[in-house]
């Protein structure tokens, strides 16, 4: 499933977006607090170092005025007791240490201390700077400052003489000497630190925090995007019954309400649907049947048509023989009526034989002709399927065609196979079926011609089929019209010569009969009509045959 | 019947048209009898052949036949002589083929299977002016 994989990712994308802006922000803010805090710190540590040092000046100026050591021994042990105090070192005016103490034994660079103390000797305040051992990672903070004194130098006896109030001490001021101590850096380092963990434990804290805030708004978000998205699958699947059930006025509660809208409307135009489906369906049987009447009725007008086009030829077969028959019968009742029984000779009664076998022979024909009628009107009120053989519907459509064949100075020619296998079909149909590719046959060709029907078998498609193939030698047709033949109501003819009706019913009945009807022409050469019915199956063959005979036998009395 | 009246040295000469032998061979018989000079023929082409080369007084034909039909012949026959009488007979024809026969000439025009008495009556009454 993929949409769950999606869904993951969105909540990923928002916590991981969010946590990054926060985290950026947390770490810029720390850093700068800790830049703060540092400096903060550093100047603390500065200006504690310039107030131990300038009370060591001012505390040492007796001390270095009667260069009394022990009296500035006592001051440096006093300042050593602070904790981060790592040497102190007072100088006199030449430069000549007059007391030190060094906790840690470092050892000072001398020529540092020179400059350190020519510098505060010339000027006055504080001169300090960095210095960071070798040994260890923590540096110190060295800083002088200037001893100075407003008491005159005199001999030592003389202290105790007592100044006016309003003299002048800023002008008798001297510089005596150099006060100096190493702040340790250990200390502010330490603080530094502490106060750095504290910060970064407490971005880190809020950045968790942040994070967990972040999860839950997303879930928040997501939960009832959720809803949506299974209610979704839901629906893809075809459940519409489902509902999204999200209590919220926000914009993912107007969210799941539109959504449920949206699957009210979907399952009102589905029902819509599936109605009008259903009435289609009923208005397609509907027209289906309809089209089914005027299908049959069509083919039952052209039936009639056929019957009509061919009551011509019916009538001239059966007039011919009728009119032998009533002339000779008459001729020979007058005849016989002009002569008395004794005048008869045996030529009369030659004669007189001869008149009766004519009638008698016209007469055989006259009942093949009705026979062959009824048989077709049977055929027309039935219309069963039966095992036919296709050679003797091809002889029985000649019985009536046959005539307008040799009217047409049409040359027949007749290859009928020597047995077929049967196929199921109406007799009465394809009979129709082919004397309308003949009569279209005789119409292409106006001048005469050639005919050549040919039955036979052939394999189509790995299945037998029996075939009847109708040549002509008329105009033939092009294969625009070629494809148009087998319509409703195509004809080339003149208006009420033909209805364009014949090749499409008999595009109609052999589609019936599950079989093909072919045409292929070539212009001023002729055209080929193939008719194709598939065999009937093999096992029931040998009935069938039986069942052929059974029919054909008495009936084929011509 | 009418033996008596007919002249054997100026025989009224006939021509019979129809593909149909039966129909050939009765009204031969027939008209025999009657004492005609008799010619027939089976087809159209035939037909036109024998009138172009024989003068007849009457043509008997039939319509409907495979190439040159009735109303070639009747049209050829009135062509070469107007006074040669033709009479129609067919098996079936439409009234269009039949007013096309009466436009044509033709005397006649009877459907087959006709009555043995009214086409001798015909016939006589056209050759022999006799009454019918």
């Amino acid at each position: 499933m993929k949409i769950p994989k999606l869904q993951l990712g969105l909540k990923v994308k928002f916590v991981l977006i969010i946590s990054f802006m926060i985290l950026f922000t947390s770490m810029i803010l720390s850093g700068f607090l800790i830049q703060k805090q540092s400096n903060l710190i550093q100047s603390e540590m500065e200006k504690r170092g310039r107030s131990l040092v300038k009370n060591l000046a001012y505390n040492s100026e007796y001390g270095v005025l009667i260069e009394n050591e022990k009296l500035l021994a006592t001051l440096i042990e006093g300042l050593m007791r602070e904790e981060d105090v790592t040497y102190a070192l007072i100088y006199n005016r030449e430069g000549k240490i007059l007391s030190q103490m060094d906790h840690r034994k470092l050892h000072i660079k001398k020529d540092l201390d020179q400059e350190i103390i020519s510098v505060a000797l010339q000027e006055e305040g504080f001169f300090g700077e960095y210095h960071f051992t070798q040994e260890g990672e923590y540096g110190f903070y060295d800083l002088a400052y200037t001893i100075k004194t407003t008491k005159v130098e005199m001999p030592k006896e003389e202290l105790g003489v007592i100044f006016d109030k309003d003299m002048d001490l800023k002008r008798l001021e001297k510089k005596i000497g150099v006060a100096r101590i190493g702040l340790s850096l250990v200390t502010m380092r330490k603080e530094m630190a502490r106060m750095k963990s504290i910060v970064v434990l407490l971005t880190a804290l809020v950045v968790a925090i942040a994070i967990l805030l972040t999860f839950a708004l997303v879930n928040l978000i997501i939960k009832p995007v959720d809803k949506l998205v299974g209610a979704t699958e839901r629906i893809a699947k075809g459940d519409l019954s489902q509902v999204v059930q999200v209590d919220r006025k926000d914009e993912i509660g107007k969210l799941a309400q539109a959504f449920n809208q949206m699957t009210t409307s979907l399952k009102e135009s589905r029902k819509q649907i599936e109605d009008y489906s259903r009435n289609l369906e009923k208005k397609v049987e509907e027209r289906t049947k309809e089209l089914k009447e005027a299908q049959a009725l069509l083919i039952q007008t052209e039936k009639m048509a056929a019957v009509g086009q061919l009551a011509a030829g019916v009538a001239h077969e059966l007039n011919n023989p009728l009119g032998g028959i009533l002339g000779y019968s008459q001729f020979a009742i007058e005849k016989i009526s002009s002569k008395t029984p004794q005048d008869l000779t045996s030529d009369d009664v030659s004669t007189y034989t001869q008149y009766l076998k004519d009638i008698e022979c016209q007469s055989q024909r006259c009942k093949t002709i009705v026979q062959n009628l009824l048989k077709f009107a049977r055929a027309s009120v039935e219309d069963s399927f039966e095992p036919l053989d296709l050679n003797l519907v091809v002889q029985d459509t000649l019985v009536f065609t046959k005539h307008q064949l040799d009217m047409a100075k049409v040359k027949l020619v007749l290859e009928l196979a020597d047995s077929l296998p049967p196929i199921m079909g109406s007799s009465n149909q394809l009979q129709q079926v082919c004397t309308n590719v003949i009569l279209n046959a005789l119409h292409a060709m106006p001048q005469g011609g050639e005919l050549r029907i040919v039955t036979g078998v052939e394999e189509r498609e790995s299945k037998k089929v029996a075939l009847i193939e109708f040549t002509d030698t008329g105009y033939g047709i092009n294969q625009e019209n070629l494809r148009k033949i087998f319509e409703p109501f195509y004809t080339t003819k003149k208006p009420g010569e033909g209805t364009g009706l014949g090749l499409s019913v008999s595009y109609g009945i052999i589609r019936d009969h599950n079989g093909e009807i072919l045409a292929k022409s070539e212009i001023g050469k002729g055209t080929t009509f193939r008719v194709l019915l598939p065999v009937a199956e093999t096992q029931k063959n040998q009935k069938i045959h039986d069942k052929i005979k059974e029919i054909a036998v008495p009936e084929s009395g011509r | 019947m009418s033996q008596e009246k007919r002249k054997l040295t100026q025989k009224e000469k006939i021509l019979i048209v129809d593909d149909e032998e039966i129909m050939r061979s009765f009204l031969l018989d027939v008209f025999m009898d009657e004492g005609y000079d008799l010619d027939s023929a089976a087809n159209g082409e035939e037909a036109l052949e024998k009138i172009s080369r024989n003068q007849y007084q009457l043509i008997i034909t039939d319509i409907r036949m495979p190439g040159v039909d009735g109303t070639e012949v009747l049209k050829k026959a009135k062509e070469l002589n107007p006074k040669t009488e033709v009479i129609i007979i067919t098996g079936y024809a439409s009234p269009q083929i039949k007013q096309e026969c009466q436009k044509l000439g033709a005397a006649y025009y009877i459907a087959k299977p006709f009555q043995i008495n009214q086409i001798r009556a015909l016939v006589n009454k056209l050759v022999r002016e006799e009454p019918v």
